[in-house]
């Protein structure tokens, strides 16, 4: 059931509407029961995976919790270790199995030279994102930052909770759960805030994310047809793309969710305001980073056995090193994992190596920019220095998405040396960005994306100067928000474009 | 705010949605031959019915067949129009006549792709009139479809809202006595002529440039479950209503088919044998001999190469088909 379905719109409404209906003490039952008729309805035929994983998490969570009570802390430490390595290696197995096994045979078929058969593979829905919510959610208990869910039931509706099960965001249970079994009263000003949201999103996705869609596929398609701008002209309508699409659902998701009473965490931050690379996955994906931030970086940088490298460096080079080295190791291990979830390909791999290196490098030269800059002469907190900074994050961003949406290595590497030694700028006036007119309307295009990137960077710049758009809305005359929603309304079937492939948000393919 | 006000403001909110809705499909959305085809329908009197892809909407006049066969028959073929639609269509048609014959034209391209959600997608399910036919029509296509196309029909013709002698068009027949009546007068155009029993007769037009961009070729690989499933349907619906049930395919320019001979020859074999193991009575006709009666299948006789006729071309197979239907009858008793 794709999110932009008329299905989907019912199913929504008529999930709402019985939501606030039914007995409040039943509401979070009522979701689970909506979850479960979305995730039968999309991926029926792999919903055992999420069923191991629900089942796994709960058991292994319950079971955690009643030895923490029954037995000293040291034994109970040791027998819990166990059961989380346990539920850890089933899970991330699970997901492993399915999503690289493949890309393992490819790689030892080209290594080895030989015959592997692939295997017949059927990816589920959303099983990265479950996966890793769950698994949050597991190593919370453990590390006693959450208490374990006894009802099993409840435990299902946080796993598979249906606004969010496809593209995240990747929740929490000290803050999802909560809000998922408390009942929920109609909040008219939240739903028209949600409302909003829903119809930002849909504006993202399907005017600025489709209708730049087919240019970025052309190109990337066909990258030895194309001189240095169309590099440049791609790359940026795949960072528009991305941006549109990804956010758009996730505006989608947070304003359906928002309709139950139930705020999701934010998955962005006007992202291309970043000031640096770090500052970016601060504001781009936000519940992934901070997972990994969580359960993976924290958990490197505060090893025994990284302890120990950074006292051994600490002797034996400097205490600067000492302390910073393990947090580069550390960053580039994050990332690499980033990398690898969001594919399986090298690609991917080096798309998130690229991103860990400049974040691992960045925190080793911290003493040498700040001498730079006062050599130099800038000023931390002059516009200029903002602008260029943000303009460097942008340009190095846009490097990586050469990674991420070229199909393979080599064509990312050949997009760019083509974007700096074959840059032709004659095309921008000699008619070739109308391509043949290969894609239908394409100056029509070009006008609304542009238009598109233009509404959503005022509406972004504004958030940026803390003017919450949707907060500002709610204190105009109600007619004159009725009519902007109705102007918003109109506006996405009037300039919208349809995607390729049915449903086709980016990231309900993780 | 008071929610007395504020149910106010949704309801005005909900009715100049609709309003505004409504006006743009008045504006936008053309007088299409399917609202005639679905009225005539309803006047009863047909027995049989050809449905299927534009193939058969450019290539069968009822007239021909008719005065062969001896029944009364229309031509439901359009262009766009999957299994889905056939099935449904067949429904509509057997609620106002009791069908004999059903006569699908099969075009194997159609089983191997998707359909798009362009203008065509929801043109059937605006011209059904309200009925159970209609609400199961629209749960089976329509809830899967984009919002836009099935909330917002206008949406597939929003770029005409740029020409404003479009508009004017639209809503000059809108207005007309021949939309009143349903009239086919409207269709006529220099390219084409529109029978009222659906066949479009395509005017032959010397020295015209040929394309073949609508060509769908057969592929086994890429087969869509969704079509078997609406064939069967299709295939009990006929044998449940004692509907004899003939499936055809019509042949195409033998310029494309010398060019694709690989993807026709391994459609020929897989429906062929399908309909076999379906008992089910096939006939191929780009694997028939049809120069011995007087039919050549060069492209100079069709409209494009992907197997589109011209009108006299279309009148002479109807012919040659009506015989068929009628071997088949006498086969079959």
């Amino acid at each position: 059931m794709s999110l932009t379905s008329l299905m989907f719109i019912i199913f929504v409404l008529t999930a709402v509407i019985g939501y606030y209906c039914i007995p409040k003490r039943y509401q979070w039952l009522w979701l689970l029961f909506f979850s479960y008729i979305y995730y039968l309805s999309t991926g029926a035929r792999t919903v055992y995976y999420l069923l191991i994983t629900t089942a796994s998490t709960y058991l292994v969570g319950y079971f955690m919790s009643r030895i923490q009570k029954d037995k000293d802390d040291r034994a109970a430490r040791r027998v819990n270790r166990r059961l989380l390595v346990l539920a850890l290696l089933l899970n991330f197995g699970m997901l492993a199995y399915l999503k690289y096994t493949n890309f393992l045979i490819a790689n030892l078929n080209d290594l080895l030279h030989a015959q592997l058969n692939f295997k017949d593979l059927l990816l589920p829905l959303g099983i990265s994102f479950y996966t890793f919510q769950s698994m949050g959610y597991l190593l919370d208990v453990y590390w006693k930052k959450c208490e374990a869910e006894t009802t099993p039931l409840r435990l299902a509706l946080f796993v598979s909770f249906f606004p969010q099960i496809l593209q995240g965001p990747i929740g929490r249970f000290s803050r999802l759960g909560k809000q998922l079994f408390t009942s929920h009263t109609v909040d008219w000003e939240q739903m028209e805030r949600s409302f909003l949201l829903i119809l930002y999103g849909f504006f993202k996705k399907m005017i600025l994310a489709d209708t730049v869609a087919p240019i970025v596929d052309h190109i990337f398609g066909n990258p030895t047809q194309f001189s240095g701008v169309f590099m440049i002209i791609g790359v940026l309508g795949y960072s528009a793309q991305l941006y549109g699409d990804f956010s758009g659902g996730m505006d989608v998701v947070q304003g359906i969710s928002g309709l139950f009473g139930i705020t999701l965490d934010d998955n962005f931050k006007r992202p291309f305001f970043a000031i640096s690379i770090t500052d970016f996955w601060h504001r781009w994906h936000i519940t992934l980073g901070t997972w990994m931030k969580d359960y993976v970086f924290y958990p490197i940088s505060l090893s025994k056995w990284m302890s120990r490298f950074s006292k051994y460096l600490k002797t034996h080079l400097s205490k600067k090193l000492g302390r910073t080295i393990p947090i580069c190791i550390a960053n580039i291990l994050v990332f690499l994992i980033v990398g690898v979830w969001h594919g399986a390909a090298w690609k991917y791999i080096i798309y998130g190596l690229y991103n860990g290196v400049i974040i691992g490098i960045s925190g080793l030269l911290t003493n040498c920019y700040r001498d730079w800059k006062k050599a130099l002469h800038i000023q931390d907190k002059s516009h200029g220095w903002h602008i260029f900074q943000i303009l460097r994050t942008f340009l190095l961003v846009n490097i990586s998405w050469f990674f991420d949406r070229a199909d393979t290595v080599k064509d990312a590497l050949f997009m760019m040396k083509n974007t700096i030694l074959n840059f032709h700028i004659s095309v921008l006036w000699d008619g070739s960005l109308l391509m043949d007119n290969t894609i239908l309307h394409i100056q029509y295009r070009y006008i609304i994306v542009i238009a598109a990137c233009l509404v959503v960077f005022i509406i972004s710049l504004l958030q940026e100067k803390k003017i919450t758009f949707a907060q500002s809305i709610y204190t105009w005359k109600p007619a004159v928000r009725f009519v902007l929603y109705l102007v918003i309304l109109f506006v996405i079937p009037l300039l919208g474009q349809t995607p390729m492939a049915e449903g086709g948000f980016i990231y309900a393919q993780f | 705010m008071r929610n007395s006000k504020k149910y106010i403001w949704i309801g005005l909110f909900l009715a100049l949605t609709i309003c505004i809705n409504l006006l743009l499909n008045y504006v936008l959305l053309p007088y299409s031959y399917v609202r005639c085809d679905t009225h005539h329908l309803t006047e009863g009197g047909y027995q049989d019915i050809y449905v299927g892809t534009s193939h058969g909407f450019a290539g069968i006049d009822p007239l021909q067949t008719d005065a062969i066969t001896g029944r009364k028959s229309t031509n439901l073929c359009l262009g766009g129009e999957y299994l889905c639609d056939s099935y449904f269509l067949t429904k509509e048609a057997h609620r106002h006549n009791p069908l004999k014959r059903v006569i699908y034209v099969l075009d194997p391209g159609y089983w191997v792709t998707e359909p798009s959600q362009d203008s065509s997608y929801n043109t059937l399910c605006q011209s059904l009139p309200w009925s159970k036919v209609k609400l199961e029509y629209t749960a089976a296509k329509m809830l899967k479809a984009d919002f836009r196309t099935t909330l917002f029909p206008w949406y597939n013709y929003r770029k005409d809202l740029l020409k404003p002698d479009v508009i004017q068009h639209n809503l000059t027949t809108k207005q007309s006595q021949e939309y009143k009546d349903y009239s086919i007068k409207p269709f006529d155009s220099t390219g084409q002529t529109y029978t009222e029993q659906g066949f479009m007769n395509i005017h032959r037009v010397e020295n015209a440039q040929k394309t073949e961009q609508n060509l769908k070729l057969w592929n086994e690989a890429d087969l869509i479950p969704k079509e078997f499933k609406y064939f069967n349907k299709l295939k009990s619906y006929c044998a449940q209503n004692q509907i004899d049930f003939v499936v055809v395919t019509l042949p195409v320019p033998k310029e494309t088919l010398g060019k694709y001979q690989e993807q026709f020859d391994a459609a020929h074999n897989y429906f062929t044998q399908m309909m076999q193991a379906q008992n089910v009575t096939y006939c191929d006709f780009n694997y028939v001999d049809l120069s011995s009666q007087g039919f050549e299948a060069t492209v100079s006789n069709y409209n494009d190469y992907d197997g589109h006729m011209y009108g006299n071309t279309a009148q002479k197979f109807s012919q040659i088909l009506g015989e068929y239907l009628n071997a088949q009858d006498l086969a079959m008793s």
